[in-house]
């Protein structure tokens, strides 16, 4: 167990006391409090990419904006025309970036197979994500007019199989790289806890709640430890207050930017819904994003 | 004599497992004290408060064998007692695999306290709750909560000691990878082994759990999970004895 696993722990206990107290904690509540805690530590893990970039490749400063907020507006345009390819492709983008920030640390020589088991241990977490919810999913989906279009693929036996084929490869890649000599007796004994603790986690708490606490704790909060434990190894004198220097502009932008369209969308003046416009600005800013922690973490 | 012997249904799980929890900890107990001969001296000590986690635990496991046989509903007073006596002395067992590498007794004393501090607010939270006896579970949802967080916070500071804290400092500093080792598996006891409890405690009814698990079934894994924690417990410390005794 790590220290982001044990912050999971704590979290999960704090989760089950106040479930305890509050006996239904609705819809409308979830999503505050979730906003809360992904605008306040997801945003800002993502809000330092032009400096690692820098840190890694040479290019000019127009070039990299250009060629990030380009990205960005693509993937827009993408989600207008075809928002299911859009979701799917964001779905599967996500789940290599989680993967591949799970294993950094890893010191995984197989350089071939490395991208299979980030792409499958991502997967694995959203196939179980959403087959232990697919019911309030269903229900989130269908109760907003345009994201009634992904309600084609909740499917239980759909579901199932995903949630089994993803679990059993990731199984079966870590038992390989145990195998291997890959991976640790302890490493892999970590990995497996943290798989039942996320199932768990999953199965015990909403959607909403669940993802949550994995994105901000199990992702996020660590990647920023990675980002910060590298300028620390660059500078020793590098602190925490020089860290959330560098966070800050551009977190205090994208919070801004978020919560303006957020508001519109509220105000009707968009005509999409909240949900909706979530998942797609969550979803443009994700892929520049896991391009450049790619890089930032294979060069 | 015989007539008193109360009469076991074939599908009483939780009276099937009294029996055999104690039995497991009562030969248990008999093998780690026999077993301390054949440990060096610094380690005889480590054994027998083994054999005395798994010796009390058997004396208790008997009168609830017998009360659940009477009764037939939960002994949640003698299994505190149990436990109250037995987890502290789980964490002299990290105090006295760490004091060879610099262990203070302020540590042993911190664990004990954490240690009673989150059995003593479960046992307030489970056996003064308001719900049992008005009978409407919601009674009790205020008060199970607030000793429930009590409780916690005492198990949460024995978990970060034991992974991260001074415990783990110190097995990191220790010369022997057994007792690194050890000490490790020690702290996935307490991790994962030891989670059962709180876990059984928001089963209770009208609790967060007990929807997804049935209460009636909760001494089951009770019984299960001391069996395996007192008596996995024991045996890493006995493994940890013998392996720096060669």
């Amino acid at each position: 167990m790590n220290k982001f696993t044990f912050i999971f722990v704590v979290c999960i206990y704090a989760l089950f006391l106040i479930h305890q107290a509050f006996s239904a904690i609705t819809l409308e509540q979830q999503l505050v409090y979730a906003s809360f805690f992904i605008l306040f530590f997801g945003i800002p893990h993502g809000a330092i990419d032009h400096i690692l970039f820098f840190r890694k490749k040479s290019m000019t400063q127009l070039k990299f904006y250009g060629l990030y907020l380009g990205l960005i507006v693509l993937f827009v345009l993408l989600w207008l025309k075809f928002p299911l390819i859009s979701f799917l492709f964001f779905l599967i983008l996500s789940a290599f970036h989680f993967g591949e920030s799970q294993f950094v640390d890893a010191k995984l020589t197989l350089r071939n197979f490395n991208p299979i088991l980030f792409l499958f241990w991502g997967l694995a977490l959203l196939a179980t994500l959403m087959y232990y919810n697919i019911s309030e999913l269903s229900a989130i989906t269908a109760y907003f007019q345009d994201t009634q279009n992904f309600g084609v693929v909740y499917n239980e036996d759909l579901f199932f199989c995903f949630f089994t084929i993803t679990n059993i490869t990731t199984l079966v890649l870590l038992l390989y790289l145990f195998v291997k000599n890959q991976m640790s007796i302890r490493r892999l004994s970590s990995e497996l806890f943290l798989i039942a603790l996320i199932h768990l986690t999953f199965f015990l708490f909403p959607f909403i709640i669940g993802f949550t606490l994995y994105f901000v704790v199990l992702h996020s909060i660590r990647v920023m430890n990675q980002e910060y434990l590298f300028f620390k190894s660059e500078d020793g004198s590098f602190g925490l207050v020089e860290f959330l220097k560098l966070l800050l502009p551009y977190s205090l932008l994208s919070i801004f930017f978020t919560s303006v369209l957020l508001a519109l969308s509220h105000l009707g003046y968009l005509g999409i819904s909240i949900p909706f416009l979530s998942i797609i600005i969550i979803s443009v800013i994700t892929l520049p994003h896991a391009i450049v922690m790619h890089i930032f973490y294979n060069k | 004599m015989l007539l008193d012997i109360q009469l076991m249904r074939p599908d009483d799980y939780v009276g099937f497992t009294f029996f055999i929890g104690y039995m497991a900890m009562f030969a248990a107990s008999i093998f780690f004290f026999f077993e301390r001969s054949r440990v060096d001296d610094k380690w005889k000590l480590s054994l027998l408060v083994s054999a005395l986690i798994t010796g009390i635990a058997a004396v208790h496991y008997l009168y609830m064998r017998d009360y659940w046989g009477v009764h037939q509903e939960s002994p949640t007073f003698f299994r505190y007692v149990d436990w109250t006596l037995t987890v502290p002395l789980m964490c002299v067992e990290f105090y006295l695999l760490t004091k060879p590498a610099g262990a203070s007794r302020g540590l042993m004393w911190k664990l004990i306290i954490a240690s009673v501090w989150m059995l003593v607010a479960g046992y307030i939270g489970e056996a003064f709750n308001p719900a049992l006896t008005s009978g409407v579970a919601s009674d009790g949802t205020s008060h199970s909560v607030m000793w429930g967080v009590i409780s916690t916070l005492g198990y949460l500071y024995v978990l970060h000691a034991a992974w991260f804290g001074e415990v783990a400092q110190l097995a990191e500093k220790s010369d022997s990878a057994v007792v690194k080792k050890g000490v490790r598996t020690l702290a996935w006891f307490v991790l994962v082994g030891w989670a059962i409890y709180p876990i059984g405690y928001m089963c209770m009814p009208g609790g967060w759990l007990s929807s997804v698990m049935d209460p009636s079934m909760i001494d089951v894994w009770y019984n299960l999970a001391d069996a395996i924690n007192k008596i996995g417990f024991g045996l890493v410390v006995y493994h940890i004895a013998t392996s720096e005794s060669k």
